[in-house]
């Protein structure tokens, strides 16, 4: 007999409010926040910027503008409350995931499949509770249709696709020199190896047993068509999948522990940490100490340590990525007034 | 046992359903948008418009569509007739707008939409 109580709707509140996440999906959450902050800034920056415009759903048209601008600083204020820790996570993922989907809705021109699957993942970030199925099957569904919707294309089949896009698109050197034109054979290996690479790898992101090969094999298709096209596509993509995948990676990230002479330095440490990770130890007399599960850490060993865990190296890979693909931006907006002060 | 369906799993349904049924419809229609196909296709486009004969420039029609007169478009070029399409329908007002929107796609087959008969001349 089944002894256990239905819990109640107090009980089910407050579980849905509970703050806590795996440190790996809070990291995958602020990634995906950080890109649509940095990526979509005119959105909040540009005061042309009108929505509805052209809408999936007509009756969008039917809202008044003052309501989408809401909605706008609303989501503003739930990726800056996730970045300063003010919010529940789970809450900020639904918000900023609901309304981003809310603003693609009534904008066709927003409509991208990037920006569409982030507002999905950030939706089941806010629904995730134990398991990891939902983003499995989300990431599946992207690749099965992205496989699906190159099937019935025959330029996808015959080579004309990637011949255009090897020579017309992304003017890729090495097909140029070596492949004679009117020689699709190239192409057309290149279109069918596609097609089967995401079928497989929407059916492999369903194994749970088979994660990490699926994981490996994902990112070098990603990264094999950011080597093609000399890093010009699916820069974003790449970053996005790298969130996703984190997502059901089940990396362990073991909590650190903190202590030091001057307690503000472990305080800033756990502040700017993105993966809520970091506690803080009692302050010492004086040395750096870093405490894991596996043992204690004195001095630069500690900081060495620090720097090389597990959420200091992923949360620095997305920062530095995302640096990286929107760098016209970091230098002119950020680096460029910082060194002009001196 | 029983199994609840509870708001949450009723949500999912919801959430993931409405995904299946994008893809399986993006297989029958021309615009593909909630079907998950990105860079499916690429095409070159260029939208011409006259009003009572009057030839919008560049810039008007940015100002109309919200996007250029001329572009590179990384999905369907059905997506960007669409838009097209639909501002003609619910947002212009003007009468005798003619549209013509000339595009090239994968660098093999070209084509020209054309407003107000609403229709593809394939070339």
């Amino acid at each position: 007999m089944d002894n256990d109580k239905e819990p109640g709707f107090g009980h089910r509140i407050r579980s849905f409010l509970n703050r806590e996440l795996p440190s790996h999906i809070v990291i995958a959450h602020k990634a995906l926040l950080l890109y649509v902050l940095i990526t979509y800034r005119w959105l909040f920056l540009d005061s042309s910027v009108r929505f509805p415009f052209l809408p999936f759903i007509t009756v969008f048209d039917a809202i008044p503008s003052v309501v989408y601008t809401g909605l706008l600083f609303i989501l503003f204020v739930a990726i800056i409350s996730s970045f300063l820790k003010f919010i529940n996570y789970r809450i900020s993922s639904l918000i900023s995931g609901s309304i981003i989907l809310i603003l693609i809705l009534s904008s066709k021109n927003l409509f991208s499949n990037s920006l569409t699957f982030v507002a999905c993942l950030l939706i089941l970030i806010g629904l995730y509770r134990k398991r990891d199925h939902l983003f499995r099957i989300q990431i599946a569904l992207l690749y099965v249709g992205a496989s699906m919707n190159k099937m019935i294309d025959p330029d996808w089949w015959n080579g004309i696709y990637f011949d255009f896009f090897f020579r017309d698109i992304f003017d890729v050197t090495l097909y140029q020199s070596w492949v004679p034109e009117k020689s699709l054979a190239i192409a057309k290996s290149f279109g069918i190896a596609t097609i089967f690479t995401e079928l497989s790898l929407g059916i492999a992101v369903l194994i749970p047993r088979i994660t990490r090969p699926t994981i490996i094999f994902g990112l070098l298709f990603h990264i094999s068509m950011l080597v093609i096209t000399s890093g010009r596509l699916s820069n974003i993509f790449f970053y996005i999948m790298c969130a996703g995948f984190l997502l059901i990676s089940n990396i362990h990230i073991q909590q650190l522990k903190l202590s030091y002479k001057f307690s503000a330095l472990p305080k800033l440490l756990r502040y700017l940490d993105p993966s809520d990770s970091i506690i803080l130890g009692n302050q010492t007399k004086d040395k750096f100490i870093l405490q894991t599960n596996n043992g204690i850490y004195y001095g630069i060993k500690g900081v060495v340590r620090l720097f090389f865990s597990k959420q200091v190296l992923i949360s620095a890979f997305f920062l530095l990525f995302m640096i990286y693909m929107q760098k016209g931006f970091f230098i002119s907006k950020i680096l460029h007034p910082i060194f002009s002060i001196f | 046992m029983k199994r609840k369906i509870t708001f949450r799993k009723s949500v999912l349904i919801i959430f993931f359903g409405l995904q299946v049924i994008g893809i399986l419809v993006g297989k029958f229609t021309d615009a593909r948008f909630f079907c998950w196909a990105p860079y499916d296709q690429f095409s070159f486009y260029e939208i011409n418009v006259s009003i009572d004969g009057h030839e919008l420039s560049e810039h008007e029609i940015i100002q109309r569509y919200r996007m250029g007169k001329k572009g590179r478009n990384n999905r369907n070029i059905h997506n960007v007739i669409s838009k097209v399409r639909q501002y003609e329908e619910t947002y212009s007002n003007e009468k005798n707008v003619i549209v013509e929107l000339s595009y090239e796609i994968n660098g093999q087959r070209q084509g020209t939409w054309i407003w107000p008969q609403d229709q593809v001349i394939s070339k």
